[in-house]
């Protein structure tokens, strides 16, 4: 199982919102397929998944707000 | 050397220039065009963010209109800004892929940009922790909003040149009840000719490309 955080951006942001998921539980997820949404006061930024697989639990629901790095989902990666 | 492709459009309506950027996205996902920036100045415009207040345009929509001012939903980080005459505003569509796979270091890169422009023409531009954009003496020189879309960025920057100030009276300028100024309002006359020739070096520093003269694109 992987887990998926909200990047950090540096300095410019200690906390954002996700504004969209773009993938629901169960879904497959490709390598770099973007999978949601995170705005920040001055960036807008589709976060893409960094493995192929299942993704199995959305733990950060569409409008709220985060630290950076806060674990938001989890994917179950594909057996190569 | 990376090479980045430079338009200046001149004026363009805000909506006409969302859907260019739009196709040079696409272009530049697709890997048939190189990195773009595109600078140009819009009509009176009143743009929202993604995380836009609305209580933060201050005018009635009739105000607004009588005004002569547009106002238009931007898929840009940020809350309310507004564009005009004046006004330096930049896109650049970069894949980071090609960069740095870094936002931060994106949104950095574009503040150096402006503080060294800034300091072309005498003046100390600075980051404000916990703020966006470039301020001068405690005043916002430039704003700054981008989007990003699988590394590929759009969106970007405006810079205050001779911009009329008093139409940022009708926003909360990025939701901050702080002042506006323009190199203008700081005692510089330097033309958009000028500004825009020091931007793009700057730019090109910043980044390490080279920034090369797109055929012309027919601009209104």
């Amino acid at each position: 199982m992987i887990g998926i955080e909200i990047p950090s951006f540096g300095k410019h942001a200690t906390q954002a919102t996700i504004s969209r998921w773009l993938k629901k539980p169960g879904d497959t997820v490709k390598r770099d397929e973007s999978l949601f949404e995170i705005s920040t006061r001055s960036i807008d930024c589709e976060i893409s998944s960094p493995a192929s697989g299942v993704l199995v639990e959305i733990l950060i629901p569409e409008g709220a707000t985060v630290p950076m790095r806060t674990l938001v989902a989890r994917i179950r990666e594909d057996r190569v | 050397m990376r090479k980045c492709e430079f338009r200046d459009l001149g004026r363009m309506a805000w909506r006409e220039a969302f859907a260019l950027q739009q196709d040079l996205v696409a272009e530049r996902k697709a890997g048939t065009i190189p990195d773009q920036l595109l600078l140009v100045e819009h009509p009176h415009v009143i743009t929202l963010g993604r995380n836009a207040h609305e209580e933060n345009i201050l005018a009635a929509p009739e105000i607004l209109e009588r005004a002569g001012i547009a106002v238009e939903e931007a898929d840009r980080g940020g809350d309310v800004t507004y564009h005009g005459p004046g006004q330096l505003v930049g896109y650049p569509i970069l894949d980071l892929k090609e960069w740095k796979r870094d936002v931060g270091a994106y949104v950095r890169a574009i503040e150096q940009v402006l503080i060294d422009t800034l300091a072309v023409f005498g003046f100390a531009g600075e980051r404000i922790s916990g703020m966006t954009g470039v301020w001068v003496s405690g005043k916002k020189a430039a704003a700054i909003g981008v989007h990003l879309s699988r590394w590929v960025t759009s969106h970007g920057f405006a810079l205050n040149i001779d911009t009329d100030l008093s139409y940022f009276r009708y926003i909360v300028p990025c939701g901050l009840t702080k002042p506006v100024t323009s190199l203008r309002d700081l005692g510089c006359w330097a033309s958009r000719a000028e500004v825009v020739s020091v931007l793009v070096d700057a730019f090109a520093r910043a980044f390490d490309c080279e920034v090369l003269e797109a055929a012309a694109v027919e601009a209104r």
